[in-house]
This record gives C-alpha cells, sequence and structure tokens, in this order.
C-alpha cells in the first residue's frame, strides 16, 4: 500500500465526482452552465444544513448553561450524530463503491496494489460523507470555541479531528458492506436477498443508535448527559475526540488520530489481501444450461416498461437503497407507532401538533425516494436501445412515474392510512394524513424527472455514479427535503386556521403536480431526444 | 425502403458529423457503409434509427419520415448498436419478452420466433440467466434474436459481427440474405471489407462525414478489391 498510489486512484476518482471534470473539459457553453448552477445549489443546500446544525448546537449550548452540566456534551453528541449519519450513510453506498465501480478490471491489471484500490475507495466513501461532517461539526466547533473556551492547543487540534472524525465510521461502514455482499454470495447471491440483508444491517444500526438516544426521558440537559455518556461508552473514540478538543489532550488526539488511521489501513490491507476473491465472490454467477422455454405472457408495451422499471429498482441494491430505505423506515416506524399507539396516544390526543406534523414527516420519507431523479440516468448505454423502441416518449416517462409512485406513494398512503386510525385523528387530519404523502409522491416524481432530464448522467460505468453522485439526485435528496418542510413549517405557525391552510396546501400541490405532468409531457419527445447519447 | 436524402448532423460542440448524406437502400438490399472510425457511420445509422436529432435532411423507412413519425418508423426497423448494451438486470428470455411486449408479438408467435433463433444461436439454455452473466458474444446473440423477433423490414446494424463465433457469423450472414430475398433491406456498417465484399450488393464508403463513394459493388470498386478501393477512395478526397 503505497501512498502515492492511494492518491492517484483517489484523484482519479474524485474527478468524476457529479460529473464536474467531463462538464469542464466538454466543449461548449451550455454543458458548463449546468455544473454551475448545480454548485449554487449544492452551496445554498449546505448553507441551510450548516443554518440547522448551528440551530442545534445553540440549543445544546443554552441546555449546558442552564444546568451547569459539563461542557463536553456539546463535542460528544454532535460527533455522535455525525458518526451515526456517516455510519448509515457509508452502509447505504459501501459495496457499490468498493466491489461494484466499473474500474475494477482495469484497475487490477495495472501494477498497483489492491490494498491502494481499497483504501482508495475508502477514501472516496469518506469524500462522499465529508458534507454531513463540515455541517455538523463545524458549527460546533466554533461554538465550542465562543462560549467555552477551549485551550489553544485544542483549536488547533481540532482542525485535524474535523478531518479525522469521520473516517472511522466510513471504515466500520465499508466493514458492514463488506459483510453484506459475502453473506450475500454465501447465501445465493440474489439481488433481493442483498437488499433484505441491507436492509437489516440499517435497520439493526438505526435501531441501537434510537436506543441510545430514546432512553433518557426528562430534562433536555440531562438528556444530552445520559445519550452522550452511553454512546461513548459503547464508541469510546468519541471521548477520545472530545478530550482532545476541550482539553487539549495531545495524547488523546494520538490516539484517536491512531486508531482512525490503524483502522483503515487494516480494513485497507485486510480486503485488499483478500480482493481477488471477493471480486470473484461478488460478481461471479453461477449460470444454467437447462433453461426450458414455457408459455409467455403477453402485456402492452407500458406494462413491459413498467416491469422493466420495477425490476430494475429491486435488482439494483445501490438503486433500492437509497431511495427504498426511506420509505422502509416510514414503514417500520409506523409499524413501531401501531405498538407503542399506548405510550403516543396520550401525547396524541393532548396536542394536535404530533397528529398534524405526521403527514409532513411521511411527505419528507417520500420526497426522498424520488426514484425518477436517476431512472433516466440509470439506462445508460441501454438509452439507444429503448429510443430505437417503437415506445412513445411520454409511455417511457410515465413507466418511470408509475415506478416511483408504487415505490413511494403507495406505502406512504397505507401508513399514513394507518397513522389516521392509530392516532384517532379528526376527519381533516386524517385526510391530509392520506392524501399529502400521495401528491408529495407525485409532485417529488414529476420534478424529479425533470431534474433527472436536466442532467442526464449517461456515460457511467459503475450504477453508483448516477444514483448517487449525480447532480439530478443531489437535487432530489437535499433539493426536495424543503418541499415538505417548510409548507410543514406554515402549517405549525398558522395552526389556528389548520382547517383553511391545510385544503389550501393540498390543492397547491395538486395543481403544481398536474402543471408540471403536463409540462413534461407536452415536451416529453423533445427533451428525450435532447439527451446525449 | 431506406431514403437518406442531404442528411447533416451537427453535435452542439459544433462538430460536423455528417455532411450532406444522400442514400437509397431498395427492398433486397444488403448494403454496407464502411469507413474510418469517427467518419459519421454510427451517427447516421443512429439517426436512421431514430435515436439521434438532426436538423437537416430528411430520412424517410418505407416512405416514412423519421422525425415526423418516429414511433411508426421503428415500427419497422431493428436496431443492433455496435456494443450490445441491453439491459444486464433481466434475464435472457425477460428481455425477449420485453421486446416482444413492445412489438406487440402474441404470445404463440414470439414463442415460435424465441425457441426458433435461441435453438439456431445456441443459447436457448442460457435464456434463464441474467444477461450481466452473458459474455459478449451470447449478449450479441440475444439482441441479434431480439431484432429478429418481430420481423423488421429493414436492419440497421451497427458492427453487428463483432464479438460472434464463426458459426454465429455464418448464420446472421445466412439470415440476412434470406431475409432480403424476403424483400426486406439490411443496412450495415462494418470494418471487415471481405465480408462487405462478399456478402454485400451495394457500399457506401464515407469519410469525415462526407460520403466518397456509393452504389453497387461493382460500381463502386470495379475490378479492384473492396479493400483496394477503400484505401484509394479514403487517402485521396475525392467525392462520390
Amino acid at each position: 500500500m503505497k501512498l502515492n498510489e492511494i492518491f492517484l486512484l483517489f484523484r482519479v476518482q474524485l474527478l468524476g465526482f457529479f460529473g464536474a471534470n467531463q462538464a469542464q473539459k466538454t466543449r461548449g457553453k451550455q454543458k458548463r452552465k449546468k455544473p454551475r448552477g448545480f454548485a449554487y445549489m449544492a452551496a445554498i443546500s449546505s448553507l441551510a444544513l450548516l443554518y440547522f446544525s448551528a440551530q442545534y448546537s445553540v440549543m445544546i449550548v443554552s441546555a449546558i448553561k442552564e444546568s451547569a452540566i459539563s461542557p463536553k456534551i456539546l463535542p460528544l453528541f454532535m460527533s455522535f450524530s455525525c458518526c451515526m449519519m456517516v455510519l448509515v450513510s457509508t452502509l447505504l453506498k459501501a459495496s457499490p463503491t468498493l466491489f461494484g465501480a466499473g474500474d475494477t478490471d482495469i484497475l487490477m491489471s495495472l501494477p498497483v496494489n489492491n490494498s491502494s484500490i481499497i483504501a482508495s475507495r475508502v477514501l472516496v466513501l469518506y469524500a462522499m460523507n465529508f458534507f454531513y461532517t463540515a455541517a455538523l461539526l463545524l458549527p460546533m466547533g466554533v461554538l465550542y470555541t465562543v462560549h467555552f473556551h477551549p485551550p489553544a492547543a485544542g483549536v488547533v487540534l481540532f482542525v485535524f479531528l474535523f478531518f479525522i472524525t469521520p473516517l472511522l465510521p466510513c471504515v466500520l461502514g465499508g466493514l458492514l458492506g463488506t459483510a453484506v455482499e459475502i453473506l450475500t454470495a454465501k447465501l445465493g447471491r440474489s439481488a433481493l436477498l442483498r437488499n433484505a440483508i441491507s436492509i437489516l444491517f440499517l435497520v439493526a444500526v438505526m435501531a441501537s443508535s434510537f436506543l441510545l438516544s430514546g432512553s433518557a426521558p426528562g430534562q433536555m440537559a440531562a438528556s444530552f448527559e445520559k445519550i452522550t455518556s452511553k454512546a461513548a461508552a459503547v464508541y469510546p473514540p468519541l471521548q477520545w475526540m472530545a478530550d482532545a478538543f476541550c482539553d487539549g489532550s495531545f495524547l488523546k488526539f494520538l490516539l484517536f488520530t491512531g486508531v482512525s488511521l490503524a483502522a483503515f489501513a487494516l480494513f485497507s490491507l485486510l480486503v485488499g489481501f483478500r480482493f481477488k476473491a471477493l471480486i470473484g465472490l461478488v460478481t461471479g454467477r453461477k449460470t444454467g444450461r437447462g433453461y426450458k422455454l414455457s408459455a409467455a405472457k403477453t402485456g402492452s408495451p407500458f406494462r413491459a416498461l413498467y416491469r422493466k422499471e420495477l425490476k430494475r429498482f429491486f435488482t439494483s441494491n445501490v438503486y433500492f437503497m437509497n431511495f427504498g430505505a426511506g420509505m422502509i423506515i416510514a414503514i417500520l416506524s409506523t409499524a413501531a407507532a401501531v405498538v407503542f399507539r399506548a405510550n403516543l396516544l396520550e401525547l396524541a390526543d393532548r396536542t394536535a401538533l404530533l397528529r398534524r406534523a405526521l403527514p409532513f414527516s411521511l411527505g419528507l420519507f417520500v420526497c426522498m425516494s424520488a426514484t425518477t431523479a436517476c431512472s433516466i440516468s440509470l439506462e445508460g448505454r441501454q438509452f439507444a436501445l429503448l429510443r430505437s423502441l417503437p415506445i412513445d416518449a411520454k409511455d417511457i416517462l410515465r413507466s418511470k412515474l408509475a415506478v416511483n409512485l408504487t415505490v413511494s406513494g403507495a406505502p406512504a398512503v397505507v401508513c399514513g392510512a394507518v397513522l389516521a386510525v392509530t392516532f384517532r385523528m379528526e376527519p381533516l387530519e386524517a385526510c391530509a394524513a392520506v392524501l399529502l404523502p400521495a401528491l408529495y409522491a407525485a409532485l417529488s416524481a414529476v420534478l424529479g424527472l425533470m431534474a433527472n432530464l436536466r442532467h442526464p448522467m449517461m456515460d457511467w460505468k459503475a450504477e453508483i455514479t448516477p444514483v448517487k453522485q449525480s447532480a439530478a439526485t443531489f437535487i432530489a435528496v437535499v433539493g426536495f427535503m424543503p418541499l415538505s418542510i417548510v409548507p410543514a413549517l406554515v402549517v405549525m405557525a398558522l395552526a389556528p386556521f389548520y382547517s383553511l391552510v391545510m385544503p389550501v396546501l393540498m390543492a397547491v400541490l395538486a395543481a403544481v403536480s398536474l402543471l408540471f405532468y403536463r409540462s413534461l409531457m407536452q415536451h416529453a419527445e423533445q427533451k428525450m431526444r435532447a439527451i446525449p447519447l | 425502403m431506406l431514403t437518406i436524402n442531404h442528411f447533416s448532423k451537427t453535435y452542439k460542440s459544433g462538430v460536423k458529423a455528417v455532411d450532406d448524406l444522400t442514400l437509397h437502400v431498395e427492398p433486397g438490399d444488403i448494403y454496407a457503409f464502411i469507413g474510418h472510425n469517427g467518419a459519421g457511420k454510427t451517427t447516421t445509422l443512429k439517426a436512421c434509427a431514430g435515436i439521434l436529432d438532426f436538423d437537416e435532411g430528411e430520412i424517410l423507412v418505407d416512405g416514412v419520415n423519421v422525425q415526423r413519425e418516429p414511433v411508426a418508423c421503428k415500427r419497422k426497423i431493428a436496431y443492433i448498436p455496435d456494443n450490445p448494451d441491453i439491459y444486464e438486470h433481466l434475464t435472457g428470455i425477460q428481455y425477449l419478452n420485453f421486446i416482444s411486449d413492445v412489438f406487440g408479438i402474441p404470445a404463440v408467435r414470439r414463442n415460435e420466433q424465441i425457441k426458433k433463433y435461441a435453438e439456431l444461436f445456441e443459447i436457448k439454455g442460457n435464456l434463464g440467466d441474467v444477461i450481466s452473466s452473458y459474455s459478449h458474444g451470447m449478449k450479441q446473440k440475444l439482441a441479434i434474436i431480439s431484432a429478429l423477433i418481430h420481423d423488421p423490414k429493414l436492419w440497421l446494424l451497427d458492427e453487428p459481427f463483432v464479438g460472434l463465433d464463426p458459426k454465429a457469423t455464418h448464420l446472421l450472414k445466412g439470415i440476412m440474405a434470406e431475409r432480403c430475398a424476403e424483400g426486406c433491406a439490411v443496412f450495415f456498417s462494418t470494418h471487415v471489407l471481405e465480408v462487405a465484399e462478399k456478402l454485400c450488393n451495394k457500399v457506401a464508403i464515407i469519410k469525415h462525414g462526407r460520403l466518397m463513394a456509393s452504389g453497387t459493388m461493382e460500381e463502386v470498386k470495379g475490378s479492384a478489391s473492396l479493400e483496394e478501393m477503400f484505401m484509394e477512395v479514403t487517402e485521396n478526397d475525392h467525392e462520390a
């Protein structure tokens, strides 16, 4: 494992992020304008996330000052949140990044160490997660320095800690991703099985996070104290990080850095050592020579497109995990609400806020599940084939919208109905619980498709590129969140006028969705033709 | 069967890939389209298949305008790209059923066609496997079968022999001749000049997007071999 090899490989992969290099090096003004617009959007989203993170840190600072508890709670809590986000996010993309990258064969044929390949791919995961790290740790570092005056050495060490903190959760996420791949391969290599195992791991990670954070009822300060002490007991590097920053402890800094780097090196060496075998295990397939033709089932062209699209979603682990995990969490949360109905019912009866916020929470999950945002890009090189078939461009787009509505809209409507019954909602609230997520599904599906038609990425080698590193998916995942958050804040602020505001909001959502849908269908052929082949 | 009138294609980058190309493919023709890499062969084939937009000229398939009635045109053609990029997440049979559904082929007919061609190309046993497990040649065979099952009037093939084993190449050439004898037409690009010379009745040579020579094989090559003629035409800048 050589450092120059690792950085060389890392740099090449970094150039592919969001198609920036390609756009920069391509002739033509139009192509350069798109990444610029995307960069503005990324900057606005980062600022929004920074703002919310800063608000949360300010809240913890107030709690610390009011209750005179240890100020270390602030770095401990925010680092814990950062690590959990990085771990979950890495788990979602570890397998395709480590083993599914399209350049594996060519890289393995070059005179570079396999461990260097793995190390560079872990760094890619690290880079993808840096967004969360910056948003969560930066405001925390500034606020802690201003309010609690750590030693100068601590502030200097924080600059390094800021970069090192996400490394260990990245490695742990990579480890879990590798385990998913090995388990799937050993158990028959089915796409659905891989999805099931991935979801199982994701739920396990999230459940442990909830167990840690949900076991401290009572005052806010006491809650933070209990959460952080439990988290630090389970994951000691959190304490080392906080000690290095707050006390300026160089020893703890060395310990934290040493453990993070050692884990990174060990993981790269171990996986690199078995890389060939792992790649064989992951990519190798059993092929039978005994297929027997049976009577074919016929269907309409739209049905054929819909089936193909649905199969695409469920057979691609990275696609499924990125756009399906949100809805699975929503379904599990709804099931949990039914199970713990007795505890929550009292709260729901006492305040309308919970009942009225629930449809927006479902809406948030729906907005983050816009499968259409990369459905065109995922056609990749096969797009030429699709365009050569006698299918109306509108039908192609409709099939992609239909899959989005099946994957996010249908479960959200069911969840909404279940929640309406569980929380004994009033008629208008129940109506909103069912209709609002459905409207969000329609709006996000149409907007996702529009984003993808505007920012198509067709020349990828690995699925993770259009799913995780394309402008369209970034817009969908980050940009669509305010679609439910902002109206939720408005509805909460205008609580006395709920019976007026809610129907108006639903009517607006329906009208906007319809308007965008009609515009999309009107220019379907033109937009499809504009996609570069 | 295929009429290309003054077709030009300029990409957004400003590159003129094809410049004022005019060609006629008659029913029964096996028409070879040859040229250097980047000469404009794939661009022309994609435009004929209704995949690529263009702003100058017109392309008619069996009298139907590709730009005005793309779906109607596509019903008459079969296009096989230079790389068999077909849906890797589907199994072979799922892919063939997908194509059959798109073309509305009844169950009995599609079963007959799939059975016939899958046996012929020796991939029947693999139809239940996902396409990602196929070799390049097997994918190419599957793409050929999918192009055959709806009995297209016009075949547009981009480098169809690449990756095929000798037996499959022989079979494909036989099917092309058989289909053209029935009144269909084949327009295909190739770098294998010997195949073009033996198989085709017509040939067109393109260089830097401009047509350099076209017509019957005898008219174009005269007494020389196609290879000699190709070298001469592409090294000297005289146009057709």
